[in-house]
C-alpha cells in the first residue's frame, strides 16, 4: 500500500512540475516584448529597459524559471499589476469559490443520487424515462444560460433573490446563502446530470448482481435490498465520479462567478486575462493546476482504499 | 429488388443496412439527427435563410418586441435577433466540427502509438496527457486565449486541445483491447508492417467508437465556444455568436429578457440534438449494450 | 386655589413662548446638520490599479486617492487650482526656472509622522526617477528639487513650464510618507500612507477597498463618516440594482442604459458634471513605425494624405444628431479639446453642431479620390458599436466608406501606439490645464501623439504656451493652437462627456467637479 501511494504522489509531483514549466514558458511565449507585456502600456525605451532589468528578463530563461520556482515554493508568486501580492489575492479569493463549489457539490450530488436511485428502482416506468430526459437536458443546457434565466425569473421578475454579489458568511449567513443559492444551483445542475446517470447505471448493475438476488430470495424487504446493499456499492462508484467532476466544477465556477459577480478565483482568472496581468495569470493557472492535481490524487487514493482491486493490478477492476 | 441483387450485397453494406434500420427504430435518435441536419443546413445557407444581415442596424427599432418585421425582435442596436441567431450557428457549427477534428487529429495518432507500442512511449505519453489534464479545461482555454489572443480560431484550437487528452485515453484503450484480438495477433505473427496492421485492422475497427466520441465532443465544443465567446475570449463582437449575444444581453435582462432567451435556447437545442444522436449511435454501434 | 387671571395669562404666555422656542429650536436643527459616523459604500465601475501615486494610471484610482492621498494643490468647484498641502500658490522666479512652494505647517501623514519639505522632496524625486514611474513625463521639466527650509521646497526646471501647478494638482503632487516608503519601497501600494481625511485599511483585488477616518487629519471636523468602502461592481446593471436595493450608497458613472431606472427612483438622486475632457476621432497622419519613433512619416491612407477628405469626414457628422441617437442626448456636442465649462474655453470659437452634407460631398468630389475608404477602430462593446455604426451611416451619405474595426480596449491602445490604425474613436478624461488636453496628443514629441502629427509651427505655439506666464498670453496662444489643430484635423473632436453619479437620498455632501471624480470624503448620512 505504501508503495502505491508513493508512486501516485511521485507521479503527481512530476505532473505538477511539468505544469509549472508549461505555465512559465507559456507567458514567455507571448508574441512581442515580454517587458511590454509585463509592464502594461509603458512605451519609452528607457523605462522598458528598466522594467526588463526589474523583472530579470535579461537573464537566461532557465535562471528565470529557477528564480520563479524558488519563490513560488516559498509562497511568493510575485506582484500583480496593482502591486498587490498575487499569493495573497488568490488566497483571499479562494474561499468564495470553495464555498460555491462545496454548495454546488452538495446540491448536485443530492439531486443526482436521489434521481438516479429513483430512476433505477423504477426502471422502465415513465419516471425512468423522465429522469433520463431531464438528465440529458441537464447535460446539454449551457449552465451560464441557465444562470441568466434564473436571474430573469427570480431576481428581476420576482425579486426573491439578489441578482448577484457576495456577502461573507461571517458578516451575515442568511444573506450569504441567499446570494449563493442561484449560483450553486446553476453549477450543481451539470454535476447532478452526470451523477444521476452514473448512479442509475451503477444501481442497475448492483441490483442485478447475484448477492442481491440471494437477498431477495431470502425474503428481505425491497427497501433493505435497495438501501443496504445496492446503494452502498453504487455510492463507491459515484464518489469517484463526483471527484472527477471537481475539475469541471472549477471550470464552471469561472462562468458562474462572472454572471453573478462573485469576486472569487474564477472572476480573478478572467479579469487577469482581460487585463493581460501576466503575473496574476501565471499564479492563477499554477494554483488551479496544483489544486486539480491534488484533488485527483486524493480521489485516486480514496478510490484505491475503497476498491482494493485496482491497487494490485493498477487498472480499474 | 431481385433476389440476386440482395444476395450480392457485401457484408459491410449489409451491416450498414442493419445498423441503419436499428437506428431508425429509435425516435429520439432520429429526432436528434434531423435537428442536427437543420442546424448544419442553417449554418451553410445562413445568408439565404436570414431576412437581415447580422450587422444591419435600425436605430428606430431598438429592443423591439417580436413582430411581423422582426420574428424574434431586435437587440440594443436594432439588429434582428432571428438573423443573428441564424448567423450565429456558423460559429457554433464551425467550433463544434473543427475542434472535434483537431482533437481527433491529435489524439488518434498519439493514442495509437501509446496503445500499440507500449514500452517507453506509453508512460511518456500518459504523463504528458496528465499534464494537460492537470489544467481544468476552462483555465486551459483561458490561458491559451491570453497567449494567442481572443478569436474564434484560437478558441477552436483551445477546445480541440482540451478535448484531446480524454480522447487519447479512449483511443489508447481501444488499441489495447484490439491488440488482443485473434486476427490482429495473427497479422503480427505473419510479420506484417506496423503501418499495415494499424491501417487495415486496428483503425477501421475503432471507427465506430470514434464516431460515437465525436458526437460526445461536438456538443461540448459547441457549449464551450459559447462560454469562451461569452467571456470575451472567443468570437469578438460584433460578429454574431450565440455566446456573444448572451454576453450583450446581460445589461438588458430587466428590459428585454428575450435577448438572453433565444441564443441560449439555440445552444441548448443544438447540444441536445447532438447528444440524442450520440446516444442513438452508441446504442446501435456498441455491441455491448442491449436495450 | 383660584389663580388670578393675570397670573394665568402670564403662565399661558410663558408656555407659548416656551413652546415657540422649542419649535423654533427643533426647526432650526436643519437636515444640514450632519449625522456623525456610518460607513459609506461607493461602487466603482472598475478595479483601480496600483494605489501608488507614482505608478497609478487608472481614472478610478484617482477617486480612491481623493480619500487617502491629498496633494500639493487641488481643484475647486470652479475648476480653479487652490492649495491643499501647499500653503499658497507657487512662486515662480524671474527667469521662470525656479518654482518655490511653501508647505503648510503641522500636517501629519496617516502614520503620525510629520509632513515637511524633506518629505515633499522625497516624493517628488520618486515621481521623477522611480523605475516605471508614470509621473516622470508629467513633470519632466523638473530637473531637481531642493529643500530650502523645513517648510519650503524649490523646484528647478530646465525650461519654463506653466502647466506645472496643474500637474501638482494631480497625482504628481501627491506626497507619500517617507517612513512608509522606507518600509515598503515598491510595495507601497499594499499599504499606502499619505496625508488624507481617511487612511487605508485593506484591499481585496476585484472586490473592495476599505478606508477609515484618519485620526491624524488636519481638518477632522470636516470628516463625518467613519469608513468608506469602495466596492468594485463592473456590470452597470448590477451596480444600479445594488444602488436601488440600498446595498451601496453611491455609484460612480451611471451608464446611459440604466440612467432611467435610477432617475425614476424617488429615493435616489443624480449628481453630474460636464467633463473637462473630450471625445472624438484620432486620425493616423504620420504614425508609421510607432509612438515617438521620430521622424514621423506621411501615411498614405485616404484620410492621412488628403486634407480635403478629412474636412469632408468632419463635415459629414452631425454632432447634435450623434448626441441624440447614440447617447440619448445625455452628452454635450463639442468641436475642440477644451470644454465650455473650463475657465480656458475660448468663447470666440465657433462650433457647428450640425453637418454640412453638401459641402462634404463637394469636397469628396474635389479630392480626386475615388471611393475614399476609412478603417475606423472602435471599442467592441455596445457603446462603441453604436457610435461606429452611426458614423458609418453618416459618412456613407457623403460618399466615404467606413469599415469598422471593433477592438478590445487594451488591444486598441496598443495598436494606436504602434500606428496600426487609420482612425481611432477615443477620448481623454481631461486635465484642468489646457496643455494637459493638447500637448501630449499633437506636439511632435507628445507622449500620446498616436496620430503621428508633426507641425513645427504648432510645436512653437505650444512650447511658448508652456513658457508664458500670464493667463492672457496663454489664452491667446491656445486659441491659435486650437485653430491650427481644427484646420489640420489630426483629431476630430465630437463631444464632451457628462459624468453622472447615482447617490442615495440618505447621503448628503456628495459632489462631482468637471474632472469627473465623484467626491464623497466630506459626505455624511442625514
Amino acid at each position: 500500500m505504501g508503495g502505491f501511494i508513493l508512486r501516485r504522489v511521485g507521479a503527481a509531483l512530476v505532473v505538477l512540475f511539468l505544469a509549472s514549466v508549461v505555465v512559465f514558458a507559456g507567458i514567455r511565449a507571448i508574441p512581442g516584448d515580454a517587458a511590454l507585456a509585463l509592464g502594461g502600456e509603458e512605451r519609452s525605451p528607457e523605462v522598458l529597459a528598466q522594467l526588463r532589468h526589474k523583472y530579470g528578463l535579461d537573464d537566461p530563461i532557465v535562471v528565470q524559471y529557477g528564480r520563479w520556482l524558488w519563490l513560488a515554493l516559498h509562497g511568493d508568486l510575485g506582484s500583480d499589476s496593482r502591486e498587490l501580492p498575487v499569493a495573497h489575492t488568490i488566497v483571499s479569493a479562494l474561499p468564495r469559490t470553495l464555498e460555491l463549489a462545496g454548495l454546488s457539490l452538495l446540491i448536485g450530488s443530492l439531486i443526482g443520487i436521489v434521481a438516479g436511485v429513483v430512476a433505477a428502482v423504477r426502471r422502465g416506468k415513465p419516471s425512468d424515462y423522465l429522469s433520463n430526459g431531464i438528465a440529458l437536458i441537464g447535460l446539454s443546457v449551457p449552465h451560464f444560460w441557465l444562470g441568466l434565466l434564473m436571474i430573469i425569473a427570480f431576481a428581476v421578475k420576482l425579486h426573491w433573490l439578489p441578482s448577484g454579489g457576495y456577502v461573507p458568511l461571517r458578516v451575515d449567513p442568511v444573506e450569504n446563502l441567499r446570494h449563493m443559492l442561484m449560483p450553486a444551483i446553476v453549477l450543481g445542475t451539470g454535476l447532478s446530470a452526470v451523477v444521476m446517470r452514473q448512479m442509475r447505471s451503477a444501481m442497475l448493475e448492483s441490483l442485478g448482481a447475484d448477492y442481491i438476488r440471494t437477498a431477495r430470495a431470502k425474503g428481505l424487504s425491497e427497501w433493505t435490498v435497495v438501501g443496504r446493499h445496492a446503494l452502498r456499492n453504487s455510492l463507491i462508484t459515484v464518489t469517484t465520479v463526483i471527484g472527477l467532476q471537481l475539475g469541471a466544477l472549477i471550470s464552471g465556477a469561472v462562468i458562474t462567478e462572472t454572471i453573478f459577480q462573485i469576486a472569487g478565483f474564477g472572476r480573478l482568472t478572467i479579469d487577469a486575462v482581460n487585463q493581460r496581468d501576466y503575473a496574476l495569470i501565471q499564479g492563477v493557472v499554477l494554483v488551479a493546476a496544483a489544486g486539480y492535481v491534488i484533488v485527483n490524487l486524493t480521489v485516486d487514493l480514496l478510490y484505491s482504499v475503497l476498491n482494493p482491486r485496482i491497487r494490485i493490478s493498477g487498472r480499474p477492476g | 429488388m431481385s433476389y440476386v441483387e440482395v444476395a450480392s450485397l457485401s457484408p459491410a453494406a449489409r451491416r450498414r443496412r442493419l445498423l441503419g434500420r436499428r437506428f431508425l427504430r429509435r425516435p429520439m435518435a432520429v429526432a436528434g439527427l434531423i435537428v442536427v441536419f437543420v442546424f448544419v443546413v442553417t449554418a451553410i445557407f445562413a445568408p439565404v435563410i436570414a431576412p437581415y444581415s447580422a450587422s444591419h442596424t435600425d436605430f428606430q427599432a431598438i429592443l423591439a418586441h417580436p413582430s411581423g418585421q422582426h420574428l424574434l425582435g431586435t437587440d440594443e442596436l436594432g439588429r434582428d435577433i432571428f438573423s443573428r441567431v441564424v448567423y450565429g450557428s456558423r460559429a457554433s457549427m464551425q467550433a463544434g466540427l473543427f475542434a472535434t477534428l483537431l482533437a481527433m487529429a491529435i489524439a488518434v495518432p498519439i493514442g495509437l502509438a501509446a496503445g500499440y507500442y507500449r514500452g517507453w512511449v506509453d508512460p511518456v505519453i500518459s504523463r504528458v496527457t496528465d499534464v494537460i489534464l492537470a489544467f481544468p479545461f476552462l483555465i486551459l482555454a483561458v490561458g491559451l486565449a491570453a497567449i494567442l489572443g481572443p478569436s474564434l480560431l484560437n478558441a477552436t484550437i483551445a477546445l480541440g486541445f482540451g478535448a484531446a487528452p480524454g480522447l487519447i485515453r479512449i483511443a489508447r484503450g481501444e488499441v489495447l483491447s484490439l491488440r488482443e484480438e485473434d486476427y490482429v495477433r495473427a497479422a503480427i505473427a505473419n510479420g506484417g508492417s506496423d503501418l499495415t496492421i494499424l491501417g487495415r485492422h486496428i483503425l477501421p475497427n475503432m471507427t465506430s467508437t470514434l464516431l460515437v466520441q465525436a458526437t460526445v465532443i461536438i456538443p461540448i465544443a459547441i457549449v464551450g465556444e459559447s462560454v469562451l465567446s461569452f467571456l470575451g475570449l472567443g468570437v469578438q463582437p460584433p460578429t454574431p455568436s450565440w455566446g456573444v449575444m448572451l454576453a450583450s444581453a446581460q445589461p438588458f435582462l430587466d428590459q428585454a429578457p428575450r435577448l438572453a432567451v433565444y441564443p441560449g435556447l439555440a445552444i441548448a437545442i443544438a447540444a441536445l440534438a447532438f447528444n440524442l444522436l450520440g446516444d442513438g449511435l452508441r446504442d446501435v454501434l456498441d455491441p455491448r449494450t442491449q436495450r | 386655589m383660584r389663580i388670578s387671571r393675570r397670573r394665568a395669562t402670564l403662565a399661558m404666555l410663558l408656555t407659548a413662548a416656551l413652546f415657540a422656542t422649542v419649535v423654533a429650536a427643533a426647526g432650526a436643527r436643519p437636515a444640514r446638520h450632519a449625522k456623525e459616523g456610518g460607513t459609506l459604500t461607493v461602487a466603482l465601475a472598475e478595479d483601480p490599479d496600483a494605489l501608488d501615486p507614482t505608478l497609478a494610471r487608472t481614472f478610478v484610482g484617482r477617486i480612491v486617492f481623493l480619500a487617502i492621498c491629498e496633494k500639493l494643490y487641488d481643484l475647486n468647484s470652479k475648476l480653479k487650482i487652490v492649495p491643499q498641502l501647499a500653503a499658497a500658490l507657487p512662486k515662480v522666479s524671474k527667469d521662470k526656472l525656479t518654482v518655490t512652494i511653501r508647505i503648510r505647517k503641522g500636517l501629519k501623514f496617516n502614520d503620525g509622522t510629520p509632513l515637511d519639505a524633506q518629505a515633499v522632496k522625497i516624493s517628488l524625486d520618486r515621481h521623477r526617477t522611480l523605475t516605471g514611474s508614470r509621473r516622470a513625463s508629467e513633470i519632466s521639466a523638473v530637473t531637481s528639487v531642493d529643500v530650502v527650509n523645513s517648510t519650503t521646497v524649490a523646484l528647478h526646471l530646465n525650461e519654463a513650464f506653466a502647466p506645472l501647478t496643474a500637474q501638482l494638482a494631480d497625482r504628481a503632487g501627491m506626497i507619500m510618507s517617507p517612513a512608509q516608503l522606507d518600509k515598503l519601497g515598491t510595495r507601497f501600494a499594499t499599504n499606502p500612507v499619505c496625508v488624507g481625511p481617511f487612511q487605508f485599511v485593506d484591499r481585496q483585488a476585484l472586490d473592495h477597498i476599505t478606508v477609515k477616518k484618519s485620526p491624524f487629519y488636519y481638518a477632522k471636523n470636516k470628516v463625518h463618516l467613519d469608513r468608506i468602502v469602495f466596492r468594485i461592481i463592473n456590470e452597470p446593471t448590477a451596480a444600479a440594482a445594488a444602488l436601488r436595493a440600498h446595498d451601496v450608497d453611491v455609484i460612480d458613472r451611471i451608464s446611459p442604459t440604466v440612467l432611467q431606472t435610477i432617475q425614476s427612483d424617488k429615493s435616489l438622486h443624480v449628481v453630474k458634471a460636464t467633463s473637462i475632457g473630450y471625445q472624438g476621432i484620432t486620425i493616423n497622419i504620420g504614425n508609421k513605425n510607432g509612438l515617438l519613433r521620430l521622424p514621423y512619416q506621411q501615411m498614405s491612407t485616404d484620410l492621412a494624405s488628403k486634407a480635403t477628405i478629412r474636412q469632408a469626414f468632419e463635415l459629414a457628422i452631425d454632432r447634435d444628431l450623434l448626441n441624440k441617437v447614440v447617447w440619448r442626448g445625455l452628452f454635450l456636442p463639442g468641436c475642440g479639446p477644451i470644454a465650455p465649462t473650463s475657465p480656458w474655453f475660448d468663447r470666440s470659437s465657433r462650433c457647428n453642431k450640425h453637418r454640412d452634407l453638401k459641402k462634404a460631398k463637394q469636397l469628396v468630389a474635389r479630392s480626386g479620390v475615388r471611393n475614399p475608404t476609412v478603417k475606423l477602430m472602435i471599442g467592441n462593446d455596445s457603446d462603441g458599436l453604436r457610435l461606429g455604426q452611426f458614423i458609418q451611416s453618416q459618412e456613407q451619405e457623403a460618399g466615404i466608406r467606413v469599415d469598422l474595426q471593433p477592438t478590445e480596449f487594451v488591444s486598441s491602445l496598443r495598436k494606436a501606439d504602434n500606428g496600426d490604425f487609420d482612425a481611432f474613436a477615443i477620448g481623454w478624461s481631461g486635465r484642468v490645464d489646457p496643455d494637459g488636453n493638447i500637448y501630449q496628443f499633437v506636439a511632435t514629441r507628445g507622449s500620446q501623439n498616436d496620430s503621428g502629427y508633426s507641425n513645427p509651427r504648432l510645436d512653437v505655439i505650444l512650447n511658448n504656451a508652456r513658457h508664458a506666464t500670464t493667463a492672457k498670453a496663454r489664452r491667446t496662444l491656445y486659441r491659435a493652437a486650437v485653430r491650427l489643430i481644427r484646420s489640420n484635423r489630426p483629431l476630430i473632436y465630437l463631444w464632451h462627456g457628462v459624468t453622472r453619479h447615482g447617490v442615495s437620498n440618505k447621503v448628503t455632501g456628495v459632489t462631482v467637479y468637471g474632472d469627473g471624480l465623484v467626491r464623497a470624503e466630506f459626505a455624511s448620512f442625514k
